[in-house]
């Protein structure tokens, strides 16, 4: 009964208070409730950038690791503790597809049929359940996600996931509010094109230009 | 150039327009600049229509032993914070752990020997010269010894007897074993305090 209390007085709390009473009072419930509430979307956007759950779970407890550990060093409590977080998931992601893009074909971004999750080596995909999880996601609207480059893909999944503003998806991808903008019409072209393919219609899209 | 700095104000117009991101006035604008130009507004319906396939995207949760070894993290983390972190912030704290360590330090100087002789710093003939050449009497127990003796060897095969005062005797260790009165053997682990104190251990009667 008074745990049901806690937990109902928990999920009224914001996330300000939450990170205070985390800090201050070494409050793990809270921290537990910081995480329930946003895991999902984090989660969802490292894997929606990667595209495998191998490298979306270590990168996400990555992510967590450096918030439990850079908590009292870089976070101004001013700011909002998502905003924080999602940029230490960015940077990590970002850091990861670095890495990946040393070892994958760099000209397979020309190719018209290119697919993100075939540029993953060899290695993430030995796994069953991965090939499964490729299969699943080729159905799924995470198959047209995959295919826009990774700037498009990132803009689309910040603001999808976060509703960040453009200013925030500039400041976080450190480009223009512009180009931010820029990348998610063109992401939505992009994509609205890859539905007309998939549907077998001839895009209807109008060019103004 | 005029014209494409036109159509790219024009662009971002339209995509913050479909993320409700103008101010009003912008709002009224776009709306009929979209009533006199259809491309424009088939771009913008086309623009939202995509986003509103995109929102169907799934949310995924990560696996429950991964949120749960993250939950553990925190609370290791925090439990070596708050011995490391506010401990030290603690000035009672600080200043109890000063007094245990002082008294600490103060218990060990007490506990050492005044005199500690070693078998490295005494001579035979200092020895033998202040102190008759017989062996002990007799020890009660080891506990005794413990208490009011100390024994060690020197050089030359000689056993010492000393009670902390200055008072010692000594005897040849071949005699004291040839006589059974005082069969000893040599207790190797040296005391931290005195480390090249060499002990015996006294056994039988």
């Amino acid at each position: 009964m008074m745990s049901q209390k806690t937990h109902k007085t928990l999920h009224q709390v914001d996330d300000h208070e939450l990170v205070l009473r985390y800090r201050r009072n070494n409050d793990q419930e809270a921290f537990r409730q910081l995480l329930d509430r946003h895991q999902s979307k984090i989660y969802s956007y490292i894997y929606s950038m990667v595209g495998n759950s191998e490298t979306a779970n270590d990168i996400f407890q990555e992510t967590f690791t450096k918030v439990i550990t850079k908590m009292d060093e870089t976070y101004n409590e001013q700011g909002k503790w998502i905003a924080w977080v999602m940029r230490i998931a960015h940077n990590a992601t970002i850091d990861y597809l670095r890495k990946k893009k040393r070892f994958v074909d760099v000209n397979a971004q020309d190719d018209p049929d290119y697919d993100f999750y075939d540029r993953l080596t060899d290695e993430t995909l030995d796994d069953a359940q991965e090939v499964i999880e490729k299969d699943e996601a080729k159905d799924s609207l995470m198959k047209h996600i995959s295919k826009l480059p990774k700037e498009q893909r990132e803009v689309v999944m910040l603001r999808h996931y976060y509703e960040m503003s453009f200013k925030e998806i500039a400041e976080l991808t450190n480009v223009s509010i512009n180009t931010a903008l820029g990348r998610m019409r063109y992401a939505l072209i992009n994509l609205r094109k890859m539905f007309d393919k998939e549907h077998g219609k001839e895009t209807k899209y109008v060019e103004r230009r | 150039m005029e014209k494409k700095q036109n159509m790219s104000n024009v662009d971002e117009l339209c995509i913050k327009y479909v993320f409700d991101e103008l101010d009003p006035s912008e709002i009224t604008l776009v709306e009929q600049a979209m009533i006199h130009d259809q491309n424009l507004l088939i771009e913008v319906e086309s623009l939202k229509s995509t986003w509103k396939k995109l929102r169907k995207l799934p949310e995924l949760t990560p696996p429950p032993n991964i949120s749960e070894a993250i939950i553990d993290q925190a609370k290791d983390y925090s439990s070596q914070q708050q011995f490391f972190g506010s401990s030290w912030n603690n000035p009672g704290l600080l200043a109890t752990a000063a007094i245990v360590l002082f008294s600490l330090l103060i218990s060990t100087a007490y506990l050492l020997p005044s005199d500690v002789i070693t078998s490295e710093s005494v001579g035979d003939q200092t020895l033998t010269s202040s102190a008759g050449a017989q062996a002990p009497a007799s020890f009660q127990s080891q506990d005794a010894y413990h208490e009011l003796f100390r024994v060690w060897n020197g050089h030359s095969n000689m056993v010492y007897v000393g009670d902390g005062e200055n008072n010692v005797q000594s005897a040849p260790l071949d005699s004291l074993r040839l006589e059974g009165v005082l069969p000893v053997t040599t207790e190797t682990p040296q005391t931290i305090l005195s480390p090249v104190f060499r002990d015996f251990q006294l056994t039988g009667n």
